[in-house]
This record gives C-alpha cells, structure tokens and sequence, in this order.
C-alpha cells in the first residue's frame, strides 16, 4: 500500500507531518497548539473560538487533529456559518463505522431522467445556488448506446422519452481512486468505509484531482457560496456538507452526514422512481448485496481500472 | 357527520355525484385516517403540479422506531357526491352503496372496456382483464385475490403481487418501489412505498414528469444576465418616462 493510502489511524500515531505540509506549515506550531487547546478544555467552546484563530488549528492535516482540536474547528466553523450566512447550523464530525462499506446501484430501466436527484443533492449538501451545483449528473442517453460522451445533460422535454434511458452518473467512491492518487498534499483520501472525502481546509484548489476523475464526479468551488439562511441546511459534516470556502474541491460522500449515523442518502429518499439501492457491502443480507448476485450489474468505464462502489444494472 | 343515507339516492337520480377517478382530492378528506394531518414520512410525488397525471393517492405514515419497516398502505377508495355535511367536507359513499344493489358486469375491463354508466373518465389499460378480476364482485368495498379471498383495500400490494412475481420479488428485496429513513434498521425505521403510490392500478405505466433542476450552464447563464440586464434597463426606461409625464 502506498503511503497515500495509508489508514486513518496510522497517521495519527506516527504524529509525523513531515510528508504533510502545506503553506510553509511549521511543526512546532502544531505541536504548541495542541497543548494550548487542551489547556482550555475546561473553558466553553465559544470561548476558546475568541481568543485562539482558528488559522493555527488548520495548519494540521485532518487525520492529525486531536479529538480537542477537532471540537475546537466545528464550533469555529458553526460560528462562521453564523457570522457569514446568518445560519445556525451544527457541524459533526462523522467517522466511519466499523464493518461498513458502502455501496450504491441504480436501475436504469427504472430511472426516468427526473432529475430530482440532483435537486436533493443540491439541497442537502450547500451547493452554491446561482450555479445551480449539484454532485450528481443525469445523462440522457440513446437507447443501445453506453457512450457518455454522447450523453445530453440539457434536457427539457418530460420523461422518459421513449428512445432514450437516463444515466445519473455521480462519485464512484472507487477503491483505485485516481483523484486521490494525484493529490499534492493528500487533502483527499478514501475512507475504511469506502468514501472518498476532501478536506476542504487542506485543499489547495489545485485541480488535478477534477482532471483524474475519469466520472467528472468533482467540482471546483469558483465562488463562495450562496445559500439563503432560510435553505441552510444545518445537519452538516466536516467532511461532507458543511459550506465550502472559496477556491476548494467538493465532492459527492454519499451523504456520509447521513449514511454514518444509517440513514439512507438525500438523492435515494428523493427518487420518485424507487432506481436507487444503498446500502452494506460487507453485509451478506443486505439490499446492496441482493442486487450484486441477482441482477447482471456492470460498472462505467471498467477498463480504467477504477473499481468503483457504484452499480448500474437493467431489469431484464 | 355525514347525513343520513336516505338522501342518497335523490342524489344519484340527478347525477351530481362527482367521482372520485384521478383525482387528489380525497386525500385531503377526513375519510383517510392516515392522511395529510399525521406527520412523518410525505407522500410520493412531493410536487403534483410537475406531474402529467396526478393521482394524490398516497398516504402519510410516521417513520417508524429502529428495527421495523412499515409497508405505507394502499388507500380506501370512496366516491365523493356533492352533498356537503355540516363541517364542509363532502359526503362520501362507499362502492358498496351501489354495488350491492347490481349484479357485477362481467364485460367491463375486457377489451379496454370502461363503464359507460358511471365512473366516467376512468383511464384503464392494463391488459385486458376484467375490472372483477381485482375488484371482488362479492363485495366491491374489497379486492380479489385470485382464489377468490378478499384483500382489503390498504393490502392493494398482495393484489399486484400475485401477477407481478419478479418486481414483487424485487420489491421484498428492496430493490424495487423506493424507500426512506434508514439503510441501518439497528439505527432507524424504514418506509416504503406501497404499488399504487406509484402505479395507478388502472393505467399502471409509470407516468411522465417534467424534470425539475435543469443545470444552469455558464452560456443560459449568461444570457440570463443579459435578459435581467435588458429588463432592468427598459424598467429604467420606462420609470424614467413615467417620471416625467408625472411631472
Ligand atoms: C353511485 C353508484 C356507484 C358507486 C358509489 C360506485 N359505483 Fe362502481 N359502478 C356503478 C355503475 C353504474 C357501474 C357500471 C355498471 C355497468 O356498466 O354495467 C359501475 C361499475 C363498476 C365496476 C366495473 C364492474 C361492474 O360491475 O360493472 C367496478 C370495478 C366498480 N364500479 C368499482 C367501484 C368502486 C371500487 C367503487 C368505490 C370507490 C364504486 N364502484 C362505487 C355505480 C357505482
Ligand atoms: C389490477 C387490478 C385492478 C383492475 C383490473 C381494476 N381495478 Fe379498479 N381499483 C384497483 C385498486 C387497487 C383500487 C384502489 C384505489 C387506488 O389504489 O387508487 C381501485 C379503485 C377503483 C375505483 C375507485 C377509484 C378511485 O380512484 O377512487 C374505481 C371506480 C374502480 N377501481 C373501477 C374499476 C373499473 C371500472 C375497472 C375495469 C375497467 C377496474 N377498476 C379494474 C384495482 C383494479
Ligand atoms: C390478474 C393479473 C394482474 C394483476 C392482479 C395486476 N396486474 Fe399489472 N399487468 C398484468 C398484465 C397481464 C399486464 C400486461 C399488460 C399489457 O401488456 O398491456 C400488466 C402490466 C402492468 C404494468 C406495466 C404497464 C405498462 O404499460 O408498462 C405495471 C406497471 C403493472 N402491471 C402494475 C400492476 C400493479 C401496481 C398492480 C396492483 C394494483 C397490478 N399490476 C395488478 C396483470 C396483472
Ligand atoms: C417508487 C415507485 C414504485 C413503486 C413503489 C413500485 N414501482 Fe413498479 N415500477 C416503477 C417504475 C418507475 C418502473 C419503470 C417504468 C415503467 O415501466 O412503468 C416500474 C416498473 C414496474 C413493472 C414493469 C413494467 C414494464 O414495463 O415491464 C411492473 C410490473 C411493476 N413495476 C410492478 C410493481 C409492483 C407489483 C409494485 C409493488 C410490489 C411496484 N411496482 C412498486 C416504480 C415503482
């Protein structure tokens, strides 16, 4: 395994962030923090937020943040989310659970091309609202055809149209993920339960990893974005929802905001078609693992080698 | 609340019963327990008006606790006539109001055949079997199971079931029909959707929608900023003119 694919815990043991640094980072900074957070442990979190900036906290890489640390930054990025939208609103850090890993199957001779899947999306996640951003793409395609460069995302008209199927095509949460392998400063990483998060405050907006993606699944955040106070939504994740900074990737999690507390994702709840199935792969009974063995599932662009956790299959 | 069934049929006689065939309007009534009022779960089709046809038939249930999954029920259809009770709601009648009193027709439903009496405006085509072969001619406030058991209206998905073995069996796996809450019954309940929220039992093909969220693509952007800047500018114009015959 190489070292960008090294588990979450090693990382925090080894300490060492030599092979981590971003922005001139300095070590000693961090290590004088940490003992600094835990001095004020006793004092309320929306004090510490006054006197500490916040800056010195994300000289850290994620996976080296101390679980004092961590509460340190969610209560200084609710405040943010106060101070800049007007939203109250409540960050969590969401690990992965153990014996999990998620997989995702979507049944293409149900999907209509609604697209209410990628109004969900764009709901549930804090998308920017003028660019209208979602993480999920609907294809329509020509019936008989698997070429996505032939794919029209622009279309009006109601659905489904009788010549063509719809393809929502979205993160793959690969196993060989290249977005992860092209990462400068390992701001992207997979997860043992099988999602591949950013962590936004690491991220340098480099875009390589846009370029990797063979899914187009990731998006750039041109602009900070804007979202009315009223549409916040306030259940959010660091690694997933919570709103992004300017000048930094985003991508699909498959909802791990919800999915790790075992709810189902927003854009299978918001499917008016039932296309969508989620659920455990490491579970033999499980929703996911019916449809493995008993429909004829295929994988997008296989012959890259990607691995992907996500499924289409037709009912034949 | 409702009046006494002797008024009824005075009502029949002048055919002013509205039927209740493709229409929402009997969620909305007091006749569904399960309906609007009860919170939880929202029925399918979040947005009707984006729907070609819209048939509101769905249920509201609660989410249910860890562990358990809940079937959402079929609804009981009743027809509406137009009589009104004293709180405003419209007087219901069930099918057996009628349907004791006539011999079930055999010929309806064969051949895409609909009645011509009554129930005007029913769209059917699916197969060609006959209306009785569901509906249960013993008594019509039920369905018919193949054997000729009756199913009660909220079970409509044992009713499908039976001709339909590889989606109902896709169904039981979840993997046909949609669902919502959790993936994880040890953390959460589960909804799912029943047949006929999704598959009008008389015209089954799922419906077209009109697709919601077109992607904003930077050129429609553009010339929306054009447009918007186009608009302001002739409002200006147009302000600017009525300022001065104002003055
Ligand atoms: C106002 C009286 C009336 C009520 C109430 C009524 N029906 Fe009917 N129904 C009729 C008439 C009249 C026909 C046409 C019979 C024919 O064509 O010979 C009919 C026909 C039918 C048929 C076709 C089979 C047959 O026997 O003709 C079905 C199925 C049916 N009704 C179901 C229902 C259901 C379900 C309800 C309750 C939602 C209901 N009806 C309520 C009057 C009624
Ligand atoms: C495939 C089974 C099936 C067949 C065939 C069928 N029905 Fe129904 N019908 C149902 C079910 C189930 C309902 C319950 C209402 C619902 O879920 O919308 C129903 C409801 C009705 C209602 C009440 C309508 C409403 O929406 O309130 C009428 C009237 C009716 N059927 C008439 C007919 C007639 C007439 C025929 C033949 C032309 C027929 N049905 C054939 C299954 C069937
Ligand atoms: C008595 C057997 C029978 C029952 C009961 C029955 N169906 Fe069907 N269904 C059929 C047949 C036969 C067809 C094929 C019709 C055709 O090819 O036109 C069909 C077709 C369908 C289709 C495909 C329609 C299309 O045009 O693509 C759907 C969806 C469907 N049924 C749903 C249901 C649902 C929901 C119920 C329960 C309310 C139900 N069926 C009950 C026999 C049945
Ligand atoms: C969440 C909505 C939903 C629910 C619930 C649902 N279906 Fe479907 N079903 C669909 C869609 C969408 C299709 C594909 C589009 C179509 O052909 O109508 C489909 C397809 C079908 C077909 C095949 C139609 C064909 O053309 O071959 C049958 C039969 C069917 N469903 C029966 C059922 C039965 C029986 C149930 C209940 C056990 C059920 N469905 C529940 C949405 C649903």
């Amino acid at each position: 395994m190489s070292e960008l694919h090294r588990e979450p815990e090693t990382v925090e043991e080894s300490g060492d962030s030599g092979g981590l640094s971003r922005r001139g980072m300095l070590k000693v900074v961090g290590a004088t923090l940490g003992a600094a957070a835990f001095a004020k442990a006793i004092a309320p979190l929306t004090t510490w937020a006054k006197d500490i900036s916040v800056d010195e906290f994300l000289q850290k890489h994620y996976r080296e943040l101390s679980p004092v640390d961590m509460q340190f930054i969610l209560a200084h990025f609710e405040q943010e989310a106060k101070k800049t939208y007007g939203a109250d609103v409540h960050i969590r850090d969401h690990k992965p659970q153990e014996g999990v890993k998620f997989g995702y199957a979507l049944n293409l001779s149900v999907c209509i091309g609604c697209r209410r899947c990628a109004e969900a999306c764009h709901k549930e996640n804090n998308h920017d609202r003028p660019s209208g951003n979602s993480y999920i793409r609907v294809l329509e395609m020509r019936k008989g055809s698997l070429d996505l460069g032939q794919g029209n995302v622009n279309y009006t008209h109601p659905v489904p149209d009788p010549d063509h199927f719809y393809m929502p095509v979205q993160c793959h949460q690969c196993d060989a993920p290249p977005c992860v392998d092209v990462c400068p400063v390992e701001a992207t990483w997979k997860e043992k339960d099988g999602i591949v998060v950013v962590d936004y405050s690491w991220c340098i907006g480099c875009r390589y990893c846009e370029a990797a993606c063979p899914y187009h699944a990731r998006r750039f955040n041109w602009k900070k974005p804007q979202i009315p106070a009223e549409e916040i939504n306030p259940d959010q994740g660091y690694l997933s929802n919570r709103i992004r900074p300017q000048g930094v990737m985003e991508k699909c999690t498959f909802c791990l905001h919800r999915t790790r507390d075992g709810r189902l994702p927003a854009c299978l709840e918001a499917c008016p078609t039932g296309a969508r199935v989620f659920g455990n792969l490491l579970d033999p009974k499980s929703e996911i693992r019916w449809v493995l063995q008993n429909k004829r599932v295929f994988v997008l662009k296989e012959d890259v080698g990607t691995k992907p956790s996500f499924f289409y299959f037709f009912d034949v | 609340m409702t009046r006494p069934r002797s008024s009824l049929p005075a009502v029949f006689a002048v055919c002013v019963l509205l039927i209740s065939v493709g229409g929402g309007a009997l969620s909305g009534t007091t006749n569904d327990p399960l309906s609007p009022a009860s919170a939880g779960v929202p029925a399918r089709a979040p947005d009707p008006a984006a729907i070609t046809i819209t048939r509101g038939t769905a249920v509201n249930v609660p989410l249910p606790p860890a562990g358990q999954v809940l079937v959402r029920p079929s609804r009981t259809p009743v027809v509406l006539s137009s009589e009104l009770t004293y709180t405003g709601e419209p007087v219901t009648v069930t099918c057996g109001t009628c349907h004791t009193t006539r011999p079930a027709n055999l010929q309806n439903g064969q051949e895409g055949r609909v009645p011509a009496e009554f129930h005007q405006g029913l769209q059917y085509r699916h197969g060609a079997q006959s209306c009785v072969s569901c509906h249960n001619a013993a008594n019509f406030d039920t369905l018919r199971r193949a054997d000729g058991r009756a199913i009660a209206f909220p079970e409509a998905k044992e009713l499908c079931s039976q001709c339909h073995g590889p989606q109902a069996r896709d169904y039981a796996a979840g993997a046909h029909g949609g669902m919502q809450g959790s993936w994880d019954l040890s953390k959460g309940g589960r909804v799912r959707n029943t047949c006929t929220d999704c598959h009008d039992p008389h015209s089954p093909k799922f419906v077209q929608l009109r697709p919601v969220f077109a992607p904003v693509d930077k050129g429609a952007r553009e010339q929306a900023a054009r447009a918007a800047a186009h608009a302001a500018h002739s409002a200006e114009h147009g302000a600017a003119q009525e300022d001065k015959s104002h003055e």
